[in-house]
């Protein structure tokens, strides 16, 4: 009789938590204190305290005004920025309603907070009597594990896991992965999981945070679904030479006659960088009009704002902490490149960025005993479109939703038991590029991915030609996958990870492909051959799951808008629904 | 006549109590809760209570244009400080490079690596490529004691382990002589540390910033034994350790990770993984009953405790005509490893000679005591190996077992697993007398015991005093930690000022959860948290936590006597619990 032992080192607790940056440990710590007597383990691929996206942040916390009206202003707000109306609103309700509490749990954490000589914590309006920002510890990590030690939560660090467990019915009932020293299986077992991975965050642009997707692949595998992937491409304007981001940078960009692009193509000054300034470039280029640089000597209002006085001292402690980051990079790259001097030459980079799980007002999937709280559901419910504080106040508010919600669960729910047969599938799977000799690496995939997708023509300005040329460029990647050869743990997660890369860019285009209109800024959808929003046909989420034959599988739901509040300018009522949002 | 002074700080105004040093105003704005408000100025030397004026050098800032130490330099009205300015920085940096030159940086083979307070230095200045120590110049190593070694190699002259062993411990084992950087520090004997009339407690070890004064390590033996299929290795963990082992896996202060411990001792791979307790309950037990007798058969009075080997030392030493003050009693780990032995032994059927023993104390002086003779009840030593809470921290380290995954609510292994509450707060100052009176109070009243909080008897003082009404006999008891505080309150006992029934005296300052062999805490730690304290905490949440709190109604115990020691103070408990001690 074959025993779990033999497949790996068997680790057990009632919940298991995969991920130990912001919103893994403030899952665990909120379930714990639900219930102190629940065993909650949390495991992460780096050291639990010192890794997450958290870490690398830019020390601010959003949280819904305490103003009467604060979250029904900030959904206004929040369902026109970024990708207007592809919010669940009713999700974006309840969780604007918990983002109210972030700073004060972060201070009952332990977390060190913006605050006044009495402790109180001084949130400062962002969007007036709407979303407030409190400045936060950039050890916001270490703190919340040590307060996460203190309440008894299990901490296991360098542990990488790939693939989830199912019992008999289909609940998530474990995870199976690999220690990053050793290279040894690890196998967890539990009553409740909660997927805090961080989504897919491939990157070109420095500075910004790497993610491979290995938590989207792995819940995608147990049928977990996934929402508004084709919103998933964000651009910026970097230094040509160094493709880090000119922060605020993009109202200044100029032609070789040093015409100012903003004002000749689009007439005001724009907050965010749009897919019509990306086409101005594009066009400007096309001309002959480059090298297209940035002038610094000028600054716009979106910077003068960043750098300037009028605000209250802590906010500009905050900014000046970032406009010290830039500093330093500016250093780095006069540095290692000589001087960029105050008219670099621009361009634009990609970074795509699919963080899609579809969950409920509990953070709960629509698997049994599946939870995604963190990055990895904001696409997929509340709201995209990152700017300042956003990352921490979700990680947060997330994680107080999910540990709220998954507490009784634990409490509640019985032992299932591990399926040896599958563990030994799964195991083999993960282990299978250790054993092929002589293979592809997989940094041939990688090159492909920046080489053939982080194309303007791709990510942002798409076209059904161009979706169709990406479609061949996975299927030549894809190709790949099969023949990828591994030796040590980190060659071996890369390999893993390439495949779960791979499959979120085919949901980004697939997606993308269905839906014939433009919508969004910053993480924009835009079609060439669909250039107008068309909130008459596509005031609809595309969904995507697994399909019982392993294929991709494309759907399409009705945003229930005569549930919602907040609805487009002319929206009628589609016929078959009534009136259902009573205030 | 006003209190208080401006100052400016790094261009923040603060409002500072007068006559304090510039050292102590940056401690002060590292209370405040706005983090831009806090200014830190590095230490080397200093460490409070044992060394005030830091002459390392680094600790220097710019007061008025000049720069000045601002362990030395007191705060004047309108004072302008800078503690960051090119100059300021470039004085420390020399300063650096002046004790780079005498120190040893051999960093990768160093105990104190991570927790040194040199490398952390350095590490926030940015030193590269010094260059190593000629080897004309280098000393040995003094190994003659079997607890510390003494690395002068490593020795940065701040003077820490001299004023620690003599203003806090009264003994002065080592001593100093010449000046600054030039200065030798030396054992009092020049045949070494073993020589001198060391106690063993280990204070130099603990309050030491860099690696010139470690334990004697001894996790190699551990591992021998762990590796010999022969063997049968049973460990033991003192109370004082489960408060503070977390502190060398990153945890907060005073946080208590008994079960998690449990865990991680048994994926080691000892056999058995016993709990201290269940030893203090046992000592409880035997010295209760010892104090019993004493008070009514008109025995020798005061009756002082003996858990503390550091103490029997001194005492040895230093008191060798109160050695029948001494209660007979064995240490918890030694009654607990002749227990083991005999007991254990004859229950498991395993021979008493393949049994190794392995302690995990808070404490170095432990290392010493199992050597000492009448320390082997059962014809074999009571315990084979003591490695500190530090050694135990490395093995872990070593072995890549995460504490902070280890699950809290595992347990230890039966029957020596059960202790109480009593059992648990041996680890504090105080601790020792509270629970031996939940036990006396019941033994010599006859009825049970309703608040068992003894708060009379707690807390950090050097000195505490009580007088307990037990059923209408009046207990007078006093505790001392810290061997100064001992020595002064022993003066008081001998010159007849002062009468006791008991007292509790504990080597280190606060108890066994500020002993030598404990994770070290660096010099800004010390100074803004009370660490031993909240070790302690820990200990009396974990009291308070516990379903049983006095020893005597330990089941294990119950057990213990009923099937093989007979009564408290039976010929058997004699010969396997009580010792003798003879004057040095």
């Amino acid at each position: 009789m074959a025993d779990i032992k033999d497949y790996g080192e068997l680790y057990t607790a009632d919940i298991l938590v995969v991920g130990g940056g912001m919103s893994g440990l403030v899952t665990a710590i909120r379930a714990k204190e639900n219930d102190p007597d629940l065993d909650i383990l949390v495991i992460d691929k780096g050291i639990i305290g010192w890794n997450g996206q958290a870490t690398k942040a830019g020390n601010g916390i959003r949280a819904t005004s305490k103003h009467p009206d604060g979250v029904k202003n900030a959904l206004g707000y929040l369902v026109h920025a970024h990708t207007p109306f592809m919010n669940d609103q009713e999700f974006l309700q309840r969780y604007l309603e918990v983002h109210r509490d972030n700073i004060d749990y972060m201070k009952h954490c332990g977390v060190i907070t913006s605050c006044n000589e009495n402790d109180e914590a001084t949130p400062l309006p962002f969007i007036p009597d709407a979303l407030d920002m409190g400045g936060v510890s950039i050890n916001v990590c270490a703190q919340l594990r040590s307060f996460a030690l203190k309440l008894g939560i299990r901490l296991l660090s360098r542990v990488n896991v790939f693939e989830l467990l199912t019992s008999k019915s289909g609940k998530v009932i474990g995870a199976i992965g690999f220690d990053m020293d050793h290279m040894e299986c690890k196998i967890f077992h539990a009553k409740a999981v909660a997927m805090a991975t961080q989504g897919c965050h491939f990157k070109k642009i420095g500075l910004e945070f790497m993610g491979y997707g290995t938590g989207v692949g792995a819940m995608y595998r147990v049928g977990a679904v996934m929402r508004n992937v084709e919103f998933s491409t964000q651009v910026d304007v970097v230094f040509k030479k160094t493709n880090t981001p000119i922060y605020g940078g993009f109202n200044m960009i100029c032609n070789k006659h040093g015409e100012n692009l903003t004002q000749k193509y689009i007439g005001h000054i724009e907050w965010e960088v749009t897919p019509a300034l990306v086409d101005a470039m594009v066009k400007e280029v096309a001309m002959g009009n480059g090298p297209l640089w940035v002038n610094l000597e000028e600054p716009d209002e979106v910077r003068q704002m960043i750098g300037g006085t009028d605000m209250d001292e802590s906010t500009q402690r905050m900014f000046r902490d970032k406009m010290a980051w830039e500093h330093l990079v500016f250093r780095k790259t006069a540095q290692n490149i000589g001087d960029v001097g105050t008219k670099p030459e621009t361009t634009i980079k990609t970074v795509i960025q699919v963080e899609p799980i579809k969950v409920d007002t509990d953070i709960k999937t629509d698997v049994e005993g599946l939870w995604a709280p963190g990055k990895i559901s904001t696409q997929g419910n509340a709201y995209f479109g990152w700017t300042r504080g956003d990352g921490l106040g979700n990680a947060s508010t997330t994680g107080m939703m999910a540990g709220d919600s998954i507490a009784p669960y634990a409490a509640k729910a019985e032992w299932d038991e591990i399926n040896l047969d599958q563990v030994a599938a799964l195991k083999e799977k993960i282990y299978a590029p250790l054993n092929r000799p002589n293979g592809r690496k997989p940094k041939e995939i990688y090159d492909m991915i920046e080489r053939y997708i982080f194309d303007v023509n791709k990510c942002v300005l798409k076209s059904e030609d161009e979706i169709q040329k990406v479609y061949a460029d996975i299927e030549e990647m894809k190709k790949i996958v099969p023949h990828l050869t591994a030796d040590d743990p980190h060659s071996l997660a890369k390999c893993l990870e390439a495949a779960d890369t791979i499959l979120c860019l085919e949901m980004i285009f697939r997606s993308a492909d269905m839906r014939k209109e433009t919508r969004g800024i910053m993480y924009p959808h835009y079609r060439k051959d669909y250039p107008e929003t068309d909130n008459k046909n596509w005031l609809k989420w595309i969904n995507i799951k697994q399909g019982d034959n392993g294929e991709m599988e494309l759907f399409t739901e009705d945003i229930p808008m005569w549930r919602y509040p907040v609805r487009p300018e002319g929206y009628e009522i589609p016929e078959g629904h009534v009136e259902e949002f009573y205030v | 006549m006003m209190n208080t002074v401006n100052i400016k700080i790094n261009g923040y105004d603060y409002t500072m109590k007068k006559g304090i040093t510039i050292l102590d105003a940056s401690f002060e704005t590292l209370k405040m809760k706005r983090e831009y408000l806090q200014h830190q100025i590095p230490t080397l030397y200093y460490l409070k209570g044992v060394v005030d004026i830091d002459e390392s050098g680094v600790c220097v800032v710019e007061a008025d244009g000049e720069i000045v130490n601002a362990s030395v330099t007191r705060i004047k009205e309108g004072m302008v400080i800078e503690t960051k300015t090119p100059a300021v920085m470039a004085a420390r940096k020399e300063a650096l490079a002046k004790i780079l030159a005498i120190h040893n940086k051999s960093c990768i083979y160093c105990a104190r690596s991570t927790s040194c307070e040199l490398q952390n230095l350095l590490h926030e200045y940015g030193f590269t490529n010094e260059p190593e120590l000629p080897m004309s110049k280098i000393e040995l190593l003094d190994t003659s004691s079997k607890v510390l070694v003494r690395d002068n190699n490593k020795c940065i002259r701040c003077k820490r382990c001299i004023n620690v062993c003599a203003k806090m411990q009264a003994v002065s084992a080592i001593a100093c002589t010449g000046n600054g950087l030039d200065a030798v520090i030396a054992p009092s004997s020049l045949k070494g540390l073993a020589a001198a009339s060391c106690v063993n407690c280990g204070q130099c070890v603990a309050v030491c910033p860099v690696g010139a004064l470690t334990e004697k390590d001894q996790t190699e033996e551990v591992r021998k034994a762990l590796a010999d299929p022969e063997k049968y290795v049973v460990v033991q963990v003192a109370p004082a350790v489960r408060a503070a082992l977390g502190e060398a896996f990153e945890f907060p202060i005073g946080v208590d990770v008994e079960g998690r411990i449990a865990e991680a001792l048994k994926r080691l791979g000892f056999d058995k993984v016993f709990d201290t307790k269940f030893g203090a309950d046992l000592t409880i037990m035997e010295e209760a009953h010892e104090l019993v007798e004493r008070i009514q058969n008109d025995g020798v009075l005061p009756m002082l405790t003996s858990c503390c080997p550091g103490w029997i030392k001194y005492a040895e030493h230093f008191y060798p005509d109160m050695l029948d003050n001494l209660s007979s009693c064995k240490s918890p780990h030694q009654m607990q490893g002749a227990v083991i032995k005999s007991y254990v032994a004859q229950k498991e059927g395993i021979a008493k000679e393949n049994i190794v023993t392995v302690s995990v104390m808070p404490c170095t002086a432990k290392k010493f005591e199992i050597t000492r003779d009448d320390e082997n009840g059962a014809g074999v030593p009571d315990v084979d190996i003591s490695i500190t809470t530090n050694e135990l921290a490395k093995m872990l380290k070593d072995a890549e077992i995460q504490l902070e995954a280890m699950n809290p609510k595992s347990v230890f292994d039966n029957p020596l697993g059960i202790g109480t509450g009593a059992g648990v707060i041996f680890g504090a100052t105080g601790g020792v007398m509270e629970a031996a009176l939940r036990t006396a109070a019941e033994t010599i009243s006859g009825k049970p015991l309703e608040n068992v909080d003894f708060k009379a008897v707690r807390g950090m003082n050097g000195i505490k005093e009580a007088s307990v009404d037990i059923d209408g006999t009046e207990i007078k008891v006093a505790i001392a930690s810290g061997l100064a505080n001992a020595n002064a309150l022993l003066t008081r006992i001998k010159s007849g000022e002062a009468d006791y029934q008991f007292v509790e005296i504990m080597a280190c300052p606060g108890g066994c959860v500020n002993g030598g062999g404990q994770p070290h805490q660096d010099a800004k730690t010390r100074r803004l948290v009370d660490v031993p304290a909240e070790r302690a905490a820990a200990l009396y949440r974990n009291d308070a936590g516990s379903s049983i709190r006095k020893s005597h109604e330990n089941p294990y115990i119950k057990a213990v006597y009923e099937e093989y020691l007979g009564e408290p103070g039976s010929e058997k408990a004699h010969e396997l619990l009580h010792t003798t001690y003879a004057a040095r």
